[in-house]
């Protein structure tokens, strides 16, 4: 497990997003490119909080972690300034992706440390081209911190 | 030397000049009839007589009776009788003897007649001197008395002044006691100045050595400095008041100058707290508008994030129903779908141009210089496409223009413009859109200018209004926003939109944009 935790190519990707539709077609668009990661999913702010423990535990951190905005219990922004609290999770790359281009939401989510913030199409082919450029930079291109 | 002489032995009055003669013819006639018992003294009635005529003749009178007093007695008296023979030498000495006797008795005389005389004189200018003192005395006097009674009035008009003044006024003594208090002050006081005349203040107001205002006085009364306070102050019956004090130093110590300033302190505070009220009302108006405004961005948020993911599912649904099982249906099935996917298209862009609306109405605008033949340049070359496609030749001629403006907020009204132009020109023979711009006198007006359908006037301004539409929407696509939008943000600029148009004349819409 721990060696397979630090290959990249096998290491999760953390999906927070409360939109079962949501969830389904960003599965479907990931699965459209061949993306054989496995994907977590959760489903609110408290489930994403609920990972920390997990991770500071010694379970492998996600190479990316896709955060949405608007959760119920938790909002994102709140999860996102919980994260880069922690020591262990401080260094995951988090990209927000959401449907508020508002710019209060951008500016205050690249203060709390966002990595990108990139807006959701509601066209979807749109769609699946912005989840193939997500798998390609953070999952492929990119370097994670171990 | 005659003046000198006649200065020297004045001759006196002539009346006196005859007694002086008559009295040693008197003489002779008295030792004529007493000669037997008065012989041999031929001079006994004449030394008198002589001295007589001198006291009365002076020098003159003297001088000449001693002559005629010696040729009568050598004539008569002297042996040999009645002749001026003498009989024996001696004689000779006795008349000598007699004469300078005589002289000497009227030099004597004219003497002392003249020192009476000096003395007669020098009384006469003393008393004279006087008399020039006395008036000159009674006159200052007068004057004296005069100036008295004019400081008196004036003391008294001063008083009456000081008396009757709206200030009051209290004159201290260097020994803290009460000079003077005029009414006001007694007023000013409320109690009656008879109570405090001559006393000492502290004896007067107990515990006032502890006060700000006696710390004035003091400071006033010691450095001899001008003081000035507004004092509040509570009587004993537990009524307040404001007054405005002036400590002044006085040769005598100091001076209170006190004026009642209570109903304009009163009418202060009461602007004060209108003013406090009016500001609390503002501020509780300024929450229930930013409560509002935040209730209205979360709903834009809510509306943002929540309508567009059901429209995402619908779109996203019906291509992979299209791309999945698009051989299992038949060409209507394929037009349903993409109608259903035009449908999710329209509603996305009705959404989002509600979301830029709201964000144009609520959004912190910035005021920065802006070059604007760069940012027009900018939002044409994002719209190149659309343009080519639509056959438009876009023609853009602009002056080198600095305006003042939000770029965000602008570039918005020029995208929306734009679009505008284009979708009411793409149906004409030679659609072409020009954009221009000229500086006008405290602004620069811009305008984008087609050759497309245009709109009769007396809808100028309708079309601004949102969701105003000229056109059916399966002609020209839109919302109804893009207008309303373009002129709610100009008007956030400090700027405006409006229109000029004919049907069938192309349409050219201006902006006022501010410097």
């Amino acid at each position: 497990m721990t060696s397979v935790s630090t290959e990249p190519f096998n290491r999760p990707v953390l999906l927070v997003e409360d939109n079962p539709i949501d969830v389904d077609l960003t599965l479907r668009a990931f699965a459209k490119r061949k993306f054989t990661n496995p994907v977590f999913v959760a489903r609110d702010g408290e489930e994403a909080l609920a990972w920390l423990p997990r991770w500071e535990a010694g379970e492998p951190l996600p190479l990316v972690i896709l955060l949405d905005l608007k959760l119920p219990r938790v909002h994102g922004l709140e999860v996102l300034a919980r994260w880069r609290e922690s020591v262990v999770c401080r260094s995951v790359p988090v990209v927000v992706l959401t449907t508020s281009a508002e710019d209060k939401d951008i500016q205050e989510a690249y203060r709390l440390g966002a990595n990108s913030y990139i807006l959701k199409p509601v066209n979807f082919e749109k769609f699946v081209d912005v989840a193939e450029q997500i798998e390609l930079y953070w999952c492929v291109t990119n370097r994670p911190p171990l | 030397m005659n003046a000198v002489k006649k200065e020297k032995y004045p001759a006196p009055a002539l009346p006196r000049l005859i007694t002086a003669m008559l009295i040693p013819l008197l003489a002779f006639a008295l030792q004529v009839i007493f000669w037997d018992a008065v012989q041999p003294y031929v001079w006994f009635f004449f030394y008198p007589a002589v001295f007589f005529s001198a006291w009365a003749g002076g020098f003159t009178g003297g001088t000449a009776a001693t002559l005629l007093s010696s040729l009568m007695v050598w004539w008569y008296f002297i042996p040999v009788r009645h002749s001026f023979s003498l009989e024996r030498p001696v004689s000779a000495v006795s008349l000598a003897v007699f004469m300078l006797m005589g002289l000497l008795v009227a030099i004597t005389h004219e003497r002392l007649r003249r020192a009476s005389r000096a003395a007669a004189t020098a009384l006469s200018e003393l008393r004279a001197a006087n008399e020039h003192l006395e008036e000159r005395i009674a006159g200052r006097t007068a004057d004296l008395e005069r100036s008295m009674e004019a400081l008196c009035l004036s003391e008294e008009k001063y008083r009456r002044t000081l008396d009757s003044m709206l200030e009051g006024c209290q004159i201290i003594g260097f020994d803290w006691r009460y000079i003077y208090l005029n009414g006001a002050a007694e007023r000013h006081n409320r109690r009656p100045n008879r109570e405090l005349l001559g006393r000492r203040m502290h004896d007067c107001w107990p515990g006032i050595d502890a006060s700000e205002m006696f710390a004035l006085a003091k400071s006033c009364m010691e450095e001899r400095t001008l003081q000035r306070m507004d004092n509040p102050f509570t009587f004993p019956d537990g009524e307040s008041g404001w007054y405005r004090l002036i400590m002044q130093p006085l040769p005598e110590g100091i001076a209170i100058y006190s004026e009642d300033i209570t109903q304009r302190k009163l009418s202060e505070e009461n602007i004060l707290r209108v003013n406090e009220e009016l500001e609390q009302r503002v501020r509780e108006r300024t929450a229930q508008l930013e409560d509002a405004n935040k209730e209205l961005e979360a709903f834009s948020y809510s509306v943002s994030h929540d309508l567009k993911a059901p429209l995402r599912g619908i779109d996203g649904y019906s291509q992979l129903l299209e791309k999945d099982y698009g051989d299992r249906l038949n060409d209507e099935g394929r037009l349903f779908i993409a109608n259903v996917r035009g449908c999710a298209a329209q509603m996305h862009q009705l959404i989002e141009d509600l979301l830029n609306y709201s964000r144009v109405e609520r959004r912190q605008l910035q005021s920065l210089a802006i070059d604007l033949p760069a940012l027009v340049r900018g939002v044409a070359a994002e719209r190149a496409a659309e343009a080519a496609k639509g056959g438009i030749k876009l023609r853009i001629e602009l002056p080198q223009l600095t305006v003042r403006a939000d770029r965000d907020g602008l570039a918005l009204v020029l995208r929306n413009l734009l679009d505008n132009a284009f979708k009411f020109s793409r149906n004409s023979p030679h659609p072409a859109v020009e954009v221009g711009a000229r500086q006008e006198r405290e602004m620069v007006l811009l305008w984008v200018r087609d050759n497309g359908i245009g709109f009769d006037m007396k809808f100028h301004d309708r079309i601004f209004d949102i969701f105003q539409r000229l056109q059916r929407v399966e002609e020209y696509p839109g919302t109804g926003i893009g207008l309303a939008l373009v002129r709610k943000a100009m008007q956030r600029m400090g700027g405006n939109a409006r229109a000029e148009s004919a049907p069938g004349k192309g349409a050219t819409f201006f902006l006022e944009i501010p410097l």
